[in-house]
């Protein structure tokens, strides 16, 4: 049975080739969109996704596809387990390749977790986190803690 | 990895829209923390689509740590607020929360709360949640006819008095928490003009001011009334030939009426215990579960059970399924002549029932027909290590034809003692051989 499951053809920039199943590809609205169109019949080319960011992709993508008989608990304990194995820099390249293939849980999930990074931290901390540089002189920091001084003077 | 890859080494490569959409997971309050980072950051959290503005006063003043709430404080929050609407004039809101709970003689004026939320309200809001204590405080007009919520959560202990031109076109969800009914048209009115509305929350609101509580609506799926005050005297009437989820936790009030539940699936009757005249409880109670009669789920507490046993003919549940009893600590079990015994004949097509083992007063000779040949999965509450316990788990184990798996919830048995029922019971004839027995 699974033989006659249609499979869509996806390459990565770096030349790596995925074949996947048609149910587990439209979690993607981006080839969802070409499939309708019957723009998937070949190959379809990937820039700026790499292979290993792919196949983390579909990886997600077929978890929930599989998953999809099972609590909302446990999907959510998935996803978890999912993200949390992501270091930060590979993070940054799953939000653009969710974003650019349009998978909506995806891109939650991902930016949900930047935001639980930043949560928390010192501004200084974040800064060193996410490596920005700060390119306020100390007068003009001191303004914008003075326009927003609720956010800073009191803690929650 | 991936080093070849001109772009995103940081997160500055990240483009707006997506840090925009990082930054809406946050609350606006640390959202607003990063303006501090760079100068890229400084505006970012004012294109957030999501506000969120909290002000809470839960901790004793002399808590460590903790800065008490004074004057400055609130101004400085309604400054905060005051300028992030004001940077938020061109952009669409999708969420905006308003909350302040403070301690007594200490608020937020209300003109500044009026205003906030008539910025929402201009400003496209799909979900407003609105969390207040004022002693007086009026809506703005406005909110009863916009049309673009979605979601109106309104937790705000006054007097709720709908104009009657109201007109939510978009309005899906509605929860209602700690409101004070106006009176009887106010409650109609406030269903009159929501032609989309799919689920209502009517949670600790109430119903002094209201002779009959009266939801009639087209499409209505889902209702929830949760934990009603001042409800004694009040009639429910319910006409929703599209509701398909019903739940009512509370004490049993003066009369219900519930017509057109035709679509009803599953219902969850809680009534409370309140040392009443249980004859009358049982009288209301029961017109309840006639009018449910076809859901296919149905949870119910044990005084629900106590008031429906003791009616008198029992209503019949032709297609019930799936029935469960809560074990709950708190709440004493009254000694009941009629337990689950007495409904179970009533539940020919039962398949899965849960149960505190209390409710089950004594084993008949007279077998359920449901047991015999339907019920596939049985769990059982607040098991003891007693004769008495150990009785009906073999009742059930002996009798239980179609049964696939028995659960034992012994929680407050000591292991050795789980030991020892799970001896005596693994060792017992089962009368179907597909049984399973889990003891936890």
């Amino acid at each position: 049975m699974a033989s006659t499951l249609k499979k869509i053809i996806l390459k990565s920039c770096d030349g790596k080739i995925l074949e996947v199943e048609e149910a587990v590809a439209v979690q993607s609205q981006m080839i969802k969109n070409m499939i309708e169109d019957d723009c998937a019949n070949e190959e379809i080319p990937l820039p700026d996704i790499t292979g290993e960011i792919l196949s983390m992709i579909i990886e997600y993508c077929k978890m929930h596809v599989d998953g999809e008989n099972n609590s909302n608990n446990e999907l959510i304990a998935r996803d978890a387990d999912f993200i949390t194995r992501v270091d930060l820099n590979t993070l940054y390249y799953l939000i653009v390749a969710a974003n650019f293939l349009n998978v909506k849980s995806l891109l939650d999930l991902t930016c949900q977790r930047v935001a639980d990074i930043i949560k928390g931290k010192s501004p200084e901390e974040i800064r060193l986190t996410f490596n920005i540089k700060n390119d306020f002189t100390p007068e003009e920091e001191e303004e914008i803690r003075k326009k927003n001084a609720w956010a800073f003077d009191y803690k929650d | 990895m991936a080093k070849k890859l001109k772009g995103v080494v940081q997160i500055n490569d990240l483009p707006d829209s997506i840090l925009i959409h990082i930054l809406s997971f946050l609350s606006t309050k640390v959202a607003a923390q990063t303006s501090i980072l760079s100068s890229r950051w400084r505006n970012l959290f004012t294109l957030v689509p999501n506000l969120n503005f909290e002000l809470v006063e839960e901790y004793p003043s002399w808590w460590k740590g903790r800065k008490s709430l004074n004057s400055s404080t609130i101004k400085s929050f309604r400054c905060f607020v005051d300028r992030v609407l004001f940077f938020h004039d061109t952009i669409d809101l999708d969420n905006f929360l308003l909350k302040f709970r403070l301690k007594r003689g200490k608020t937020v004026d209300s003109s500044s709360a009026y205003r906030w939320i008539s910025g929402a309200l201009e400003r496209g809001v799909k979900h407003l949640d609105f969390n207040i204590s004022f002693d007086k405080f009026t809506l703005p007009d406005d909110l009863f006819t916009c049309r673009t919520l979605v979601t109106l959560k309104l937790d705000i202990g006054l007097v709720l008095n709908v104009p009657e031109d109201i007109h939510f076109p978009n309005l899906k969800t509605l929860h209602l928490k700690s409101v004070k009914f106006f009176d009887d048209n106010s409650v109609k009115s406030l269903f009159s003009d929501c032609c989309s509305l799919e689920g209502v929350v009517i949670e600790k609101c109430s119903f002094k001011y209201v002779q009959s509580f009266s939801i009639s609506h087209p499409w209505l799926k889902s209702l929830a009334i949760i934990h009603s005050c001042d409800s004694a005297h009040c009639w429910l009437v319910i006409d929703t030939p599209y509701l398909s989820h019903f739940k009512y936790i509370g004490h049993v009030v003066a009369g219900y009426s519930l017509k057109n539940q035709e679509s009803l699936v599953s219902a969850d009757i809680q009534f409370l215990f309140e040392d009443k005249d249980l004859q009358a409880d049982a009288r209301h109670a029961t017109s309840i579960f006639r009018q449910i009669y076809n859901v296919r789920s149905l949870v119910m507490s044990p005084y629900s059970l106590e008031l429906l046993s003791s009616s008198e003919p029992l209503p019949a549940f032709p297609t019930l399924v799936e029935l469960e009893i809560p074990y709950n600590k708190v709440e004493q079990l009254n000694s009941m002549d009629n337990g689950l015994e007495a409904l179970l004949p009533h539940c020919p097509e039962l398949q899965k029932l849960a149960f505190p083992q209390d409710v089950l007063n004594s084993l008949s000779e007279e077998l359920p027909s449901c047991l015999i040949c339907k019920v596939k999965v049985i769990e059982i509450s607040n098991f003891k290590y007693d004769q008495d316990c150990i009785r009906k788990a073999k009742f059930i184990l002996e009798n239980g034809g179609a049964l696939e798996k028995l659960t034992i919830l012994a929680s407050d048995v000591w292991r050795e003692y789980k030991l020892k029922i799970s001896q005596v019971l693994f060792a017992y004839p089962r009368k179907s051989k597909e049984c399973f027995i889990l003891i936890v």
